[in-house]
């Protein structure tokens, strides 16, 4: 495997990784209701929470 | 108008009743007045479902279901 | 209860309420432009939504609130609108005016909600909507003499085709400078005395002061959320002080429960005399016409369950020439781009096997979506999906689920997250939690590409297409033969939830929109699509180096060197499975794998499961890329269908016969049918209840899950020829 192949293939991995925690962070986190899973059109934030 | 006493349950599909004051203690009353059911109001059952259960009802041009158990706790006088 | 508006911002707040199915939410997207979900259906709305409208000159932020009969707070969405309507959600003031939008067929009980929202003295305008459909059945409303009873503007609103927008702009800046309240009802004596003597009672202990309005609330409601909000002080009952308030309203003659219904219909009977007029003779409606048959019991029965075969049939067999393009597209993008890539062969991988492959391999299933939705809203639109409920309350109801359970499940047959998110119009917290706790059971469309992928690949080939479209019917029918009981056991074992009423209006039939229809299909694709294009493509990339990963040289030397007969090609295809074999997806694989084995589950479908479990989907992309890599780059590739169809087992008992037979893929079907494989739907059940109920609905739909793919299979095997 070339150098360049090395970095392109790390640098996918890495960044489906972190793309993928973000998404973990953002489901746990405050506004998780809102658009989290982007399936649904109905789900916002919950009102007043 | 003033035929028999009976609840609403009792009704066979196509004949009206005249609802009489209810019972505060089920837990529907409160809905069912909200939404016109009141005292005096003319209700027909509709249909009834495959399984017997539940019950459509026609009232004041609204058109609702409801389980006959609920329905049982609505005492009218079955008109002729 | 209504503060002055703020002058000071320019942007006024209106709020939209009404009672379900009167075109509230039609007329929001009318007025904001937004697009939302549209349904001829109880309760679609589940939540506050806001928009901003140009009001004649004046820009207001539009309040779209759930549909409702009553402000009675019993259910968690009628608390968020009657909190918003008082202003008692955070950083949320009352808004400036209301708008109530009524059914003009249905005037005088609309107008309950109307009478309710006036006793909070809130500014308010009358939208009298579907007025032709009141017209054409002989329903005449005097609207100019209705707003001189009421003491508020009263428009005639045509929501679908966008009449009366103007006048209602000019008739909510009117009601905002003249503050316009609705007439209140003439309360007795006595119930004056029952809010003073609560009041009083309320002050002493230290509660909030409460407006009138509010006070009436608690004094009348069976059980009011409106003390709970207030704060009431650890130590203190306030039962006592209630019963002695009503025990006022008893002495007088007037039942407390009963009383608001009854006095506030009276009123509004004393402000519509006369100014509306029914046709002299009722003619047969439409409705009623159609309704004879669709709910009658026996052809209602019949024509509903063939209406759902004949969805599930035509999901399955229109979706196939489609899939079909999809597939060759998806085919001739991998042989476009791996040239561009042949001097970097594991960046090619990557690529073409990786991303291109797993992806692909999702978004092939787009049609099968695309007329799912197209069915799910015909059938709510034309109001049919409330005859649905009818007829199938009983086979669903003995195990104690809520009458209004059926809006979230059915929901849930889309995607269960506003599915969860609709428990909000059940009163019975328990009740709820029941339905929450259920509602990932039913079957939602991410899995709908597992089961067309496995009846595609073993259903339809042994038994024809016929029995292929049962078979999505019937998996789509596990989920909930299975909720009925999981329901019941909660209820009666854990919750302990009573028996609650089941009253769902059936809604008038309406003629379906097509812009409407195609409007959703769009924004269900276009869902899909960003999905496969991010989580999907994320989980991809990191499924692909697992399998691709480690690749030392012994592996390839040692085939090349035991290489007695056969074409370079054999060699490479044996080098690749050899690779695969000792990937550090397959080592994992190999140890969970007698976990599924009861399942007739092999290394690459355990792991395609277990790396499900985040989003379902991803066990096609992951297939996708264990036998992407398994076969030539090069090679014109089949379709993942003939290519899970030809793989054998290399080890075990089963060496030599096929990996996935009929009873595999089955099991495979239940156990995605019954699993709470999707992390959204999760944290939003956390979000509602909280992350022990979470964690126990996953922990009981994934045991569910295995037993129900063991049992599957190990009957599968006994009783089917694979």
């Amino acid at each position: 495997m070339s150098g360049f192949e090395l970095i392109a293939v790390a640098a996918a991995i890495v960044a489906a990784v972190a793309y993928l925690l973000r998404r973990v962070h953002r489901l746990l986190g405050k506004n998780a209701a809102g658009g989290c899973c982007g399936r649904c059109p109905v789900a916002r934030p919950p009102a007043g929470r | 108008m003033n035929g028999a006493a009976c609840s609403l349950s009792a009704l066979r599909i196509g004949e009206r009743g005249r609802v009489r004051p209810g019972s505060p203690d089920h837990p529907a009353f409160q809905r069912l007045l909200a939404i016109g059911l009141l005292p005096g109001t003319s209700v027909q059952v509709v249909q009834v479902a495959p399984l017997g259960d539940p019950v459509e009802i026609e009232f004041n041009g609204m058109r609702l279901s409801l389980r006959k158990a609920d329905a049982a706790a609505v005492e009218v006088d079955r008109a002729d | 209860m209504a503060k002055t508006p703020t002058l000071s911002s320019s942007v006024l707040r209106v709020a939209l309420v009404g009672n379900p199915n009167t075109g509230k939410t039609t007329l929001f997207n009318r007025l904001t432009g937004a697009r939302q979900k549209i349904g001829n259906y109880p309760g679609v709305t589940v939540e506050k939504k806001s928009g901003t409208w140009e009001c004649g000159g004046r820009r207001v932020e539009l309040v779209d609130l759930p549909g409702a009969y009553s402000l009675a707070a019993s259910s968690p969405d009628e608390r968020v609108s009657f909190d918003f309507l008082t202003g008692h959600l955070a950083g949320e003031p009352a808004p400036d005016a209301v708008i109530c939008v009524v059914d003009a067929s249905n005037l005088v009980r609309n107008l309950f909600l109307a009478s309710q929202i006036a006793d909070l003295g809130l500014p308010l305008v009358i939208a009298l909507n579907m007025s032709d459909a009141a017209e054409k059945a002989g329903i005449r409303v005097d609207a100019q003499l209705l707003s001189r009873h009421l003491g508020v503007p009263v428009v005639r609103t045509v929501a679908t085709k966008g009449e009366g927008i103007d006048a209602l702009e000019k008739a909510v800046n009117r009601a905002v400078d003249e503050r316009a309240c609705m007439a209140q009802v003439p309360w007795p004596e006595a119930v004056g005395r029952a809010v003073s003597y609560l009041r009083d009672g309320l002050e002493k202990e230290g509660v909030r002061p409460l407006a009138d309005g509010e006070l009436r609330r608690v004094v009348f409601d069976r059980q009011s959320a409106v003390l709970e909000r207030a704060g009431i002080p650890p130590g203190f009952d306030p039962a006592p002080l209630l019963s002695a308030s009503r025990d006022i309203l008893t002495a007088a003659g007037i039942q407390p429960l009963s009383a608001e219904a009854l006095l506030r219909y009276e009123h509004i009977g004393h402000l519509t005399a006369g100014t509306i007029e029914f046709p002299e003779k009722r003619k047969r409606s439409w409705t009623e016409r159609i309704d004879a048959v669709l709910t009658h019991r026996v052809w209602g029965l019949v024509i509903f369950v063939a209406m759902m075969f004949v969805v599930f049939q035509s999901i399955y067999t229109w979706a196939g020439p489609f899939m079909g393009w999809i597939e060759e597209a998806v085919a001739s993008v991998q042989s476009l781009v791996a040239p561009l890539l042949d001097n970097w062969p594991v960046l090619q991988s990557l690529v073409i096997d990786g991303v291109i492959g797993g992806v692909g391999g999702v978004v092939v299933f787009l049609p099968q979506i695309l007329i799912l939705f197209f069915f799910v809203s015909l059938l709510e639109d034309t109001g049919y999906m409330a005859r649905g409920a009818f007829l199938m309350d009983k086979m669903f109801g003995w195990c104690g689920l809520n009458g209004k359970s059926f809006v979230p499940m059915l929901s849930s047959y889309a995607c269960a997250i506003p599915g969860v998110l609709a428990t909000r119009t059940i009163e019975d917290p328990r009740a709820r939690l029941t339905t929450i706790l259920v509602s990932p059971l039913m079957s939602c469309s991410a899995r709908l590409p597992v089961y067309v992928l496995m009846i595609g690949a073993f259903i339809e080939p042994s038994y024809g297409a016929g029995v292929a479209g049962f078979t999505l019917f019937a998996m789509h029918f596990v989920g909930l033969a299975v909720a009925v009981p999981v329901a019941w056991a909660l209820n009666k074992f854990v919750l302990g939830t009573r028996p609650q009423p089941f009253l769902l209006e059936m809604p008038p039939y309406r003629a379906p929109r097509f812009r409407d229809i195609l409007w959703r299909m769009w924004e269900r694709a276009r869902e899909f699509l960003v999905r496969a294009g991010t989580v999907i493509v994320a989980m991809t990339i990191i499924i692909w180096a697992l399998v691709y990963f480690p690749r030392p040289e012994s592996v390839r030397e040692k085939i090349e060197a035991s290489a007695v007969a056969g074409s370079p090609a054999q060699t490479d295809r044996r080098v690749d499975a050899a690779y695969i074999e000792q990937s550090y997806l397959a080592r994992a694989g190999r140890l969970v794998q007698p976990l599924f084995a009861p399942a007739g589950f092999d290394w690459k479908i355990t792991v395609g499961v277990l790396a499900s479990f985040p989003a379902r989907e991803v066990i096609i992309a992951t297939l996708g890329t264990i036998y992407g890599i398994g076969s030539d780059v090069d090679e014109e590739s089949g379709d993942l269908r003939t290519t899970l169809a030809s793989d054998r087992w290399t080890e075990g008992p089963r060496a030599g016969q096929p990996v996935f037979n009929v009873p595999v893929a089955l099991a495979i079907m239940v156990f995605f049918a019954l699993c709470l494989q999707c992390g959204a739907t999760v944290a939003v059940m956390a979000k509602e209840s909280n992350w022990g109920w979470a964690l126990f609905a996953f922990a009981y739909m994934t045991l569910l899950a295995w037993a129900g793919a063991v049992l599957t299979y190990q009957v599968g095997t006994r009783f089917l020829a694979s």
